[in-house]
């Protein structure tokens, strides 16, 4: 899993049917001081994190596809949690 | 599965259900320094991982990634790809222990 910061919101309109009525993100990855690490990573959100909130995104592809219960579903990055505080 | 230093603890209160009670620790992979590789090197990510053995700050740990995280025990029903599998207690590399670091002689 990455640590990582909300960057900002995809809104589709024409997407994949296992994506209608899901929330996306964009999450910047992190390292221990808070400083970006890497590139962007898309995720679903299913918990309504909000913009610069700290969230752990989990890259478990076979969550996602339970999650949203379509089995062909194309996604894999899900945001499984919001940070309290990380040390 | 790869060698990792703990860096840090990770805490969440709203998280997916079946994550409830589970400690999730920071981890830095450690690799083998190809240079010298009597010594390790950091790795240039940080990843979180479930942590179900009680390991702690500057420990070093084996973690596992990708699908194959979910099959530790327990791991079955949640949304996670990295697990902490071991802790370690000594690495030998070309006949020479480089964890745990020789402490220097008491004088």
């Amino acid at each position: 899993m990455l640590l990582a910061r909300i960057d900002g919101v995809i809104v589709s309109t024409v997407c994949h049917p296992s994506m209608h009525g899901c929330r996306t993100v964009i999450c910047q990855p992190l390292n221990e001081h808070g400083g970006a690490e890497g590139a962007p990573v898309l995720a679903l959100d299913p918990h309504g994190a909000g913009q610069h909130q700290r969230v752990l995104v989990s890259t478990d592809g076979a969550a996602v596809r339970a999650h949203v219960g379509d089995a062909h579903s194309p996604l894999r990055n899900s945001v499984i949690a919001i940070l309290d505080d990380a040390s | 599965m790869l060698l990792a230093r703990v860096i840090g603890n990770v805490v969440s209160t709203k998280k997916d259900e079946a994550m409830q009670g589970r400690k999730l620790l920071l981890l830095r992979p450690l690799l083998v320094d190809e240079a010298n590789p009597t010594q390790f090197r950091p790795g240039a990510n940080t990843v979180v991982a479930v942590d179900s053995l009680g390991a702690g700050q500057g420990e070093t740990v084996l973690f596992c990634q990708g699908s194959s995280a979910r099959q530790a025990a327990g791991m079955q029903t949640l949304p996670v790809d990295a697990v902490v599998v071991g802790i370690v207690d000594a690495v030998d590399v070309l006949n020479r222990t480089i964890y745990p670091e020789a402490k220097p002689a008491k004088k």
